[in-house]
C-alpha cells in the first residue's frame, strides 16, 4: 500500500523554496547518444540509511541509480524511519535529502505494510516507493530518457467502509524448543490482544503467558528448572491536540521471577510532547507523569516480612527521540518513588545512541542503568544455583547497568552496486539496534 | 483568474505570474472551494498544464495517471513548460507546484533536446520529463499503486569504479557490559574485513575475535566463567557462467568451547545453482561441494587421546531458497564426514520457513537438527556445573535440534494505516545484532 493523498503534507519541510533556484543541476550534454554504460555513471549516488531492508533486492530492481556506502558521498540520502500502525503493521517514512549537486532537493514518500505481509510483500512496497521518490532525482541527470514509466492494471479495491470500526484481533503462539543429550530447554509463549487505534483514540489491551522449563545432566544427576510469567494489560490514551495526551494503564501479572503470585496496577496518566506528535518518527519529546496503585500477593514472604501489600507509587519519564542524517538518539530517563516510605525510589536511565559521525565512521551506544531501592517483591529465601545462573529470580541489589558501545571503520571502495550470491550471501555488515515493541 | 490552457501567450504569461506569486508566498494552507472532479473515478492527480512552445494539452492526455483540468482552480499540480536559452527550442524548463492537497511540494526540471531532433522526438522527451517530475504528485494518490517503474536497458554493474578497485575495508570494535550487586559480565568484540565483490570474483576475508567474563555470586562464594574465540574466515569465489562457481574456503580458529587451541583449514568448494544466480533475491537452488584439510591442536587431551592431528575432510551441501508473495522457505541440509573413518561424519538440517496462508493468518518454523558423529575435540576431563547450565563447553551428544514455531492471526480492520505515537511505542527491550 502506498501513500494517500493528505497524509503528506504533515511532513513536508518548505519544500517550496528549491523551486525558485530553477537552474538545471546537471545539464544534459547536447551531442551523440550515450551509451547506457556512460549514462549509468552518471546516474544519482544514492545513500539508503535503512538496517533491516533487503538491500539486495533494491539494488537488484533499481539499476537506474549508483549506490554508495558513505553517506557525504551521496547525492540523495534517503533516511527511512518507521512507525507501528494501528493494525500492527509498520509505516516507513523514506526522507529523501538532496546533497552535493542535489543539494536543497528534498522529497517524502510513505509506504504503509500490514502485521502479516510477507518479507517479498514488504520489499515490493519498499520498491515502488524508492522509485517513485527517486524520479524527481533521476530526470535531473541523463539517463532519465532511459526510464519506462508504465500504468498497470487495477488492484483488487479495497472495502470502502471499515465495519470492524478500527478495532484489530492479534492471537498469537509460539514455541522454542532446543535440546542435546545431556541437557534440553523450552519455552512456550501465547498472547491474545485487541486494540483501537485512532488518531484521537488509542486503546490497547493484551494478554501474555510465557513457560520456561530447562534440564541439566550433571554428574548423572538431572537437575531441572522452571519458571513463568503471565501479563494482562491495558493502556487508554486520548489525544489532547498536538502536544497532550491522558490517559490511564492497568496491569494484572504473575511472576516467579519477581516472587509475584498475583500483582495489579492501575494509574492515570498524563504526557506532554515538546514537538507535535506529527513529527513523531523523526523527533519527539516527551514527559510522562503516571500516579497509581500497585497491590501484590507474593509466591514466598518478602525480605521485609510481607505476604501481601498494597502502596501508592508515583512516576515521572522524559523520553527524547531524534533521527536525522548523521545518525538517531533515543534517550529515556524515569523517576519513581512509593509514598509509604520516600526511600523507596528508583531512578532509570536508558538511551540509545547511533551515529555516522564522519566519512566511513560510525559509533553506537546502547546503555541503560538503574539506582534500585524499590525491590518490595524479594523473597527471604534465597535462589537455587541454577536460578542464580540461569537468572531466574530477581536478586537483592541497589544498582544494574548495561552498556554495548562500539565503532566501526569502513574506507576503500564507494561503490556497492554490486550483488554476488555466489556460496552464499552475506548479511549486511555492521550493527543492527532494534527496540522490540 | 480562470484561464484556459494552451491560452494567447499573455495568459501564459500571468499563468506563469501566478505560480511564482504562489511560490513566493508558499503558504501550504488547504483549500476546499472547489470539490475534486469526479474524485471517484480518478485515481491520479489532477493537472492544469500551460506552454505556448508546444501542445502541452495534448502530452498530459496522452499521460494515463492523471487527470487533466482546464483551470488552475480545479488543479493539485501546476505545470509550466517554459523555453529558456537564446534559441527558441534548444531548453525546457518544467516548474511544478502543488496546489491545494499537494501544496507545499513542488519542483523544477530542465528538458534539453539534442541537436537536429524532430519535433516529434522533442515532444516524447519532453513528456519523458513530464511523466518523472509528475511522480511525486502521483505517489500522493491511489494511482500510484499502478505505475511501473524501470530501466529499458540491462546494465552492469561494474559500470561504475573508483581507484580502490571494488575494495572495501572495514574495522570495528564493540564491548558490552552488564552487572548487578551479585551477577557481573563483560564481553569484548573486534572484527577487520576486507571485502571485494564483482560480479566475475568475490573475495571476503574476516577476522574476528571475542571474550566474555562472567560474575556470579552464590551463597557467598564468587563463579567465574570465562569463553573466547578469534576466528579468520576466508572465501574467493570465481564466476563460471550462469550457473556454476568454483571457490576456496580458509579458515583459522581457536575456541574455549570446542576445546580448539588452534585450527587452519582449507577446503577448495564448487557450486552448481539450478537457477541462474541473478534470480537470487528471488530464488536459488545451490549445491555445494568441498573437500580439504583440518590441522588442528588442542587445549586439553582429548577423548580419543590427541593432542594435535591432521583431518582431511569432505562435505556435500544443498541450499534451497524461494521467496515470494505467500512466503519465504529457506533450508539447507549439510553432510560432511572425515576421510581417513567415514564412521566419523555428521548430518545437519535448518529450516526457515514463513508463510502467509491468508490475509491476517502467518505461520512462521525456524527448525533445525543434527546427527552427531565425529566430536573429534571434546575434552577428557568433564565439564563443571556451571560450564553445563552456561553452555560454556561443547558436551558430547549424538543429536541436537532445535525448534521455534509461532504463528500469528490478525482479523478485524487491518487495513489501519493510521499512526498514534502517544505514551510510545511500548518498547519492552532493545535486542543487538553485530554482523561482521
Amino acid at each position: 500500500m502506498r501513500s494517500v493523498l493528505g497524509r503528506a503534507p504533515a511532513f513536508v519541510f518548505g519544500l517550496a523554496l528549491p523551486i525558485l533556484a530553477a537552474a538545471p543541476v546537471l545539464a544534459r550534454q547536447a551531442g551523440p547518444p550515450a551509451t547506457i554504460e556512460e549514462l549509468k555513471k552518471a546516474a544519482p549516488k544514492v545513500f539508503i540509511d535503512c538496517t533491516d531492508c533487503d538491500l539486495d533486492y533494491i539494488r537488484t530492481e533499481i539499476t537506474f541509480v549508483n549506490y554508495v556506502r558513505d553517506r557525504k558521498e551521496a547525492q540523495v540520502h534517503i533516511l527511512i524511519t518507521t512507525l507501528r500502525t494501528g493494525s500492527g503493521g509498520r509505516e516507513y517514512t523514506l526522507s529523501f535529502i538532496g546533497q552535493n549537486e542535489f543539494a536543497g532537493i528534498d522529497d517524502i514518500q510513505t509506504c504503509y505494510t500490514n502485521k502479516t505481509d510477507t518479507e517479498d510483500e514488504i520489499r515490493i512496497s519498499m520498491v515502488d516507493a524508492l522509485k517513485m521518490g527517486l524520479m524527481g532525482y533521476v530526470a535531473r541527470t541523463p539517463i532519465a530518457g532511459r526510464i519506462a514509466i508504465a500504468y498497470g492494471s487495477a488492484p483488487k479495491p479495497r472495502p470502502a467502509r471499515d465495519k470492524w470500526r478500527s478495532w484489530v484481533f492479534n492471537l498469537a503462539g509460539n514455541a522454542h524448543l532446543n535440546a542435546e543429550e545431556s541437557w534440553a530447554t523450552r519455552e512456550l509463549s501465547a498472547s491474545l490482544s485487541a486494540s483501537r487505534i485512532t488518531p484521537a483514540v488509542k486503546l490497547a489491551l493484551s494478554l501474555e503467558g510465557e513457560f520456561d522449563r530447562d534440564h541439566f545432566t550433571y554428574e548423572g544427576k538431572r537437575i531441572d528448572s522452571r519458571s513463568h510469567s503471565v501479563d494482562l494489560e491495558g493502556l487508554f490514551v486520548k489525544s489532547l491536540g498536538e502536544h497532550w495526551s491522558i490517559g490511564a494503564y492497568a496491569e494484572a501479572e504473575s511472576s516467579s521471577y519477581e516472587n509475584l503470585e498475583a500483582g495489579f496496577e492501575v494509574a492515570p496518566a498524563i504526557e506532554f510532547n515538546l514537538f507535535p506528535y506529527s513529527q513523531s518518527t523523526r523527533r519527539q519529546l516527551r514527559f510522562l507523569y503516571k500516579i497509581g496503585i500497585k497491590a501484590a500477593r507474593y509466591e514466598e514472604e518478602t525480605i521485609y516480612d510481607r505476604i501481601r501489600e498494597a502502596r501508592l507509587r508515583e512516576s515521572i519519564a522524559s523520553t527524547f527521540e531524534v533521527k536525522e542524517k548523521w545518525g538517531s538518539i533515543n534517550t529515556t530517563l524515569e523517576a519513581s518513588h512509593y509514598f509509604h516510605d520516600l526511600k523507596k525510589y528508583r531512578l532509570e536511565l536508558f538511551t540509545i545512541i547511533q551515529l555516522k559521525l564522519f566519512k566511513g565512521f560510525s559509533f553506537y551506544l546502547v546503555g541503560n542503568g538503574s539506582r534500585i531501592h524499590d525491590q518490595l517483591s524479594l523473597a527471604k529465601a534465597g535462589a537455587s544455583l541454577d536460578e542464580v545462573l540461569l537468572r531466574r529470580r530477581q536478586m537483592a541489589t541497589n544498582y544494574s547497568y548495561f552498556v554495548s558501545v562500539g565503532i566501526g571503520y569502513t574506507f576503500g571502495s564507494l561503490f556497492t552496486n554490486v550483488v554476488n550470491p555466489r556460496f552464499g550471501s552475506e548479511e549486511a555488515s555492521g550493527v543492527q539496534i532494534e527496540v522490540e515493541e | 483568474m480562470r484561464r484556459r490552457t494552451g491560452g494567447t501567450a499573455g495568459a501564459a504569461r500571468l499563468a506563469g505570474l501566478a505560480a511564482l506569486t504562489f511560490l513566493g508566498l508558499a503558504l501550504p494552507v488547504f483549500s476546499d472551494e472547489v470539490p475534486p472532479r469526479d474524485a471517484a473515478a480518478a485515481e491520479g492527480p489532477r493537472v492544469f498544464i500551460v506552454s505556448r512552445e508546444v501542445d502541452a494539452t495534448a502530452l498530459l492526455k496522452a499521460i494515463p495517471f492523471v487527470v487533466p483540468v482546464a483551470t488552475r482552480e480545479e488543479a493539485q499540480v501546476e505545470v509550466l513548460i517554459e523555453p529558456r536559452g537564446p534559441m527558441p527550442g534548444t531548453e525546457f524548463v518544467l516548474t511544478f507546484t502543488g496546489l491545494r492537497e499537494c501544496a507545499g511540494s513542488g519542483q523544477a526540471l530542465t528538458y534539453v533536446p539534442r541537436p537536429g531532433e524532430t519535433r516529434a522526438q522533442v515532444e516524447a522527451g519532453l513528456s519523458q520529463i513530464l511523466k518523472m517530475g509528475l511522480m511525486k504528485f502521483v505517489a500522493m494518490t491511489p494511482a500510484a499503486r499502478r505505475i511501473r517503474i524501470g530501466l529499458k536497458d540491462r546494465v552492469k554493474p561494474t559500470d561504475v569504479v573508483d581507484k580502490w578497485n571494488s575494495w572495501v575495508f572495514s574495522a570495528s570494535a564493540n564491548g558490552m557490559f552488564q552487572g548487578e550487586k551479585t551477577y557481573g559480565s563483560r564481553m569484548f568484540l573486534g572484527s577487520f574485513s576486507a571485502n571485494r565483490v564483482t560480479p566475475a570474483l568475490k573475495i571476503r576475508m574476516a577476522l574476528s575475535a571475542s571474550l566474555q567474563k562472567d560474575r556470579f555470586d552464590y551463597e557467598g562464594e564468587e563463579i567465574h566463567s570465562r569463553s573466547e574465540s578469534r576466528g579468520f574466515e576466508g572465501l574467493f569465489a570465481k564466476s563460471l557462467g550462469p550457473h556454476w562457481s568454483a571457490g576456496v574456503f580458509l579458515t583459522g580458529a581457536s575456541s574455549t568451547y570446542e576445546n580448539i587451541r588452534t585450527k587452519v583449514a582449507v577446503a577448495p568448494a564448487v557450486e552448481f545453482n539450478v537457477f541462474p544466480y541473478s534470480e537470487s533475491t528471488r530464488r536459488q537452488l545451490r549445491f555445494t561441494y568441498w573437500i580439504g584439510t583440518n590441522l588442528v591442536r588442542y587445549r586439553e587431551e582429548t577423548i580419543y587421546e590427541k593432542l594435535r592431528e591432521n583431518l582431511p575432510q569432505q562435505g556435500l551441501g544443498a541450499t534451497f531458497e524461494v521467496k515470494r508473495g505467500w512466503g519465504t522457505i529457506s533450508t539447507s541440509l549439510e553432510a560432511q564426514n572425515y576421510l581417513r573413518d567415514f564412521g566419523k561424519n555428521s548430518l545437519e538440517i535448518d529450516t526457515d520457513i514463513s508463510i502467509r496462508v491468508f490475509k491476517g493468518l502467518s505461520f512462521e518454523v525456524h527448525s533445525g537438527g543434527a546427527r552427531i558423529r565425529d566430536q573429534l575435540s571434546l575434552p577428557r576431563r568433564g565439564a563443571s556445573i556451571d560450564d553445563i547450565i552456561l553452555q560454556r563447553k561443547q558436551l558430547a551428544t549424538s543429536y541436537n535440534y532445535y525448534l521455534i514455531a509461532g504463528f500469528s492471526y490478525t482479523f478485524g480492520s487491518i487495513f489501519s494505516n493510521v499512526v498514534n505515537p502517544r505514551f510510545g511505542g511500548g518498547g519492552s527491550g532493545v535486542s543487538i545484532h553485530i554482523n561482521n
